[in-house]
């Protein structure tokens, strides 16, 4: 198989990043159980999960509270292929950053290793203790992103505070997002409809500025003409947005239920310390 | 200026970056309840017409009348703008610069929002306006979910939604398939038998044959019009529509027979042969 060249490259990456989005946005339509729950009940629900995720020290707490997001995600019909990639990703990386902990932490020796070097059961402990929040924190994360849309995520935002323009801004940036990378899709494939044989780096290197450069003009006289867009509706440069609608009594539910769940966990953990 | 006149422009030029020229000396006037179609080339200043009709842009020189009020700063005047934008909607030729909200439902929205009517009034609006496009499913999908021809009636919609006097098109069928093309037309025809003002900008003639009931034709050099009509005598000046670059003469095939003349694609391609 011949090596791909860059444009080929950068082609399959962007295909892949509206192929993900689009996959994402189609697993928080799905009619699963955190997908019933208000996106605002979830980010309160499931950063409390992270906090109390980074506290815990007891393995059993970690355990079980990692076993109890597998489940509410498997309930939310994320598909298990997905789960498994994303938790093996992150947290296998930090078991390799972690490994040299096995040996460095002080305490009873567990293995002996060559050149007086020895695993201790404080550092398998400690490197487990990582692995595990690390996880738990991913866990949690996914469980929000994975089963809320984009807008509605956005939306939950402005309940805590976050300045409307800030919001307005981020989700109008995530929008121009997707049309820049299907202009830059079009850009290469005309490159490469028209390149016949393996181009010289300066030449690819030349080109790539060019691009870039279509690239931010385009976005220049897109943003001129959103702008005109929106003034031609009335905007007078003062941000407006719907109300969220308010709670149903099974968010409320969700929030008393999960919060009350973690915190117990929280607890238990404290008590065994 | 009578009362049901909508716009009257009188010696209006506009040039960007004081080079480029756009529009140069248009003097017109559009009445209520037409179905005025801008007809040109491209390049013909119709697009930079449509926004200076929408208080967009500020002439360069002269002098526009909306519903008799002076508009030619609107631009520049913010209230002005705003009361402008509640008579008078534009859709944009490319519709991904009208839909800039994370959703459909919240772009639809977006108008009547800014001019500030209580939330369930907005979301009834919403919902049933998106129901009479034929788009309520789409109410939750992403702008980049939607095809090109969806898009567009989205883009209608977050017009519709405010329920303006006067609806200015640019390019409303542009890039859009055979069938989105005559839902939209067929739309379009409804939209002005209920009353509605339409200005179209276009080059495509079989809009002007299905939906116009005036038409100005803008030269491809000199920016301004340079006739003006109901279709049926527009329609039927070849010369005139050649001069204009809006028709062109080549070698085409009926049946068996290959022949030249000047034409345009959707329609003229159907005539019959002895």
């Amino acid at each position: 198989m011949s090596r791909r060249g860059f444009v080929e490259r950068t082609l399959l990456d962007l295909a892949e990043i509206i192929e993900r989005t689009v996959y994402a946005e189609q697993l928080a339509r799905r009619p699963g159980l955190l997908q019933r729950v208000d996106p605002r009940i979830k980010v309160v629900v499931l950063s409390f999960a992270i906090l109390v995720a980074a506290s815990l020290r007891s393995w059993p707490t970690q355990v079980a509270l990692l076993g109890l997001l597998g489940a509410l995600l498997l309930a939310s019909r994320i598909p298990i292929v997905v789960l498994i990639q994303l938790l093996l990703g992150l947290p296998l990386f930090t078991l390799l950053v972690a490994a040299p902990a096995l040996v460095l932490v002080p305490g009873p020796e567990l293995v002996r290793l060559p050149f007086g070097a020895s695993v201790t059961t404080t550092g398998v402990w400690s490197v487990l203790t990582l692995f595990l929040r690390v996880t738990t924190s991913i866990a949690a994360a996914t469980a929000l992103v994975l089963t809320t849309r984009w807008a509605d995520l956005m939306r939950a935002l402005r309940t805590f505070r976050v300045p409307l323009l800030f919001v307005l801004v981020f989700a109008m940036t995530y929008r121009y997002v997707f049309v820049l990378i299907e202009l830059l899709q079009d850009l290469l494939l005309a490159r490469r409809s028209r390149v016949l044989t393996p181009m010289p780096n300066v030449e690819q290197r030349r080109w790539l500025s060019s691009a870039l450069g279509v690239l931010f003009q385009r976005s220049l006289r897109m943003s001129e003409q959103v702008y005109l867009a929106m003034v031609a509706r009335g905007y007078r440069g003062e941000p407006r947005t719907l109300r969220n609608p308010t709670l149903a009594e099974t968010d409320w539910l969700a929030l008393s239920l999960g919060s009350a769940v973690i915190a117990a966990l929280w607890l238990v953990d404290l008590a065994r310390r | 200026m009578n009362h049901t006149t909508v716009f009257e422009l009188s010696g209006v030029s506009y040039s960007y970056q004081n080079r480029i020229v756009a529009l140069r000396d248009v003097d017109l006037t559009i009445r209520a309840g037409e179905a005025l179609v801008i007809l040109g080339p491209n390049g013909s200043g119709k697009s930079t017409l449509l926004k200076i009709l929408d208080g967009l842009y500020r002439p360069t020189s002269g002098r526009v009348l909306a519903f008799g009020r002076d508009i030619t700063s609107a631009a520049d005047d913010p209230e002005l703008g705003y009361w402008l934008h509640q008579r008078v909607g534009l859709v944009f030729q490319e519709p991904d610069v009208q839909l800039f909200s994370p959703t459909v439902f919240d772009d639809v929205a977006f108008g009547p929002l800014q001019l500030g009517w209580p939330s369930e009034r907005i979301r009834q609006a919403v919902l049933t306006t998106l129901n009479e496009l034929g788009i309520l499913h789409l109410s939750d999908r992403a702008p980049f979910e939607l095809s090109g021809g969806e898009k567009k009636r989205v883009a209608l919609a977050t017009v519709l939604v405010m329920d303006p006097e006067v609806i200015l098109l640019d390019e409303p069928t542009a890039n859009l398939d055979p069938r989105s093309r005559v839902q939209l037309i067929e739309l379009l025809t409804e939209l002005h038998r209920r009353g509605r003002t339409l200005i179209i900008a276009t080059h495509e003639l079989d809009l002007v044959a299905t939906l116009a009931t005036r038409v100005v034709v803008f030269g491809e050099h000199e920016h301004r019009p340079i006739a003006e009509g109901p279709p049926e005598l527009i329609l039927t000046d070849r010369t005139l529509l050649l001069a204009a670059n809006l028709i062109h003469e080549h070698l085409h095939r009926h049946g068996p027979i290959v022949h030249s003349h000047p034409h345009w694609h959707d329609a003229e391609h159907q005539h019959e042969h002895d």
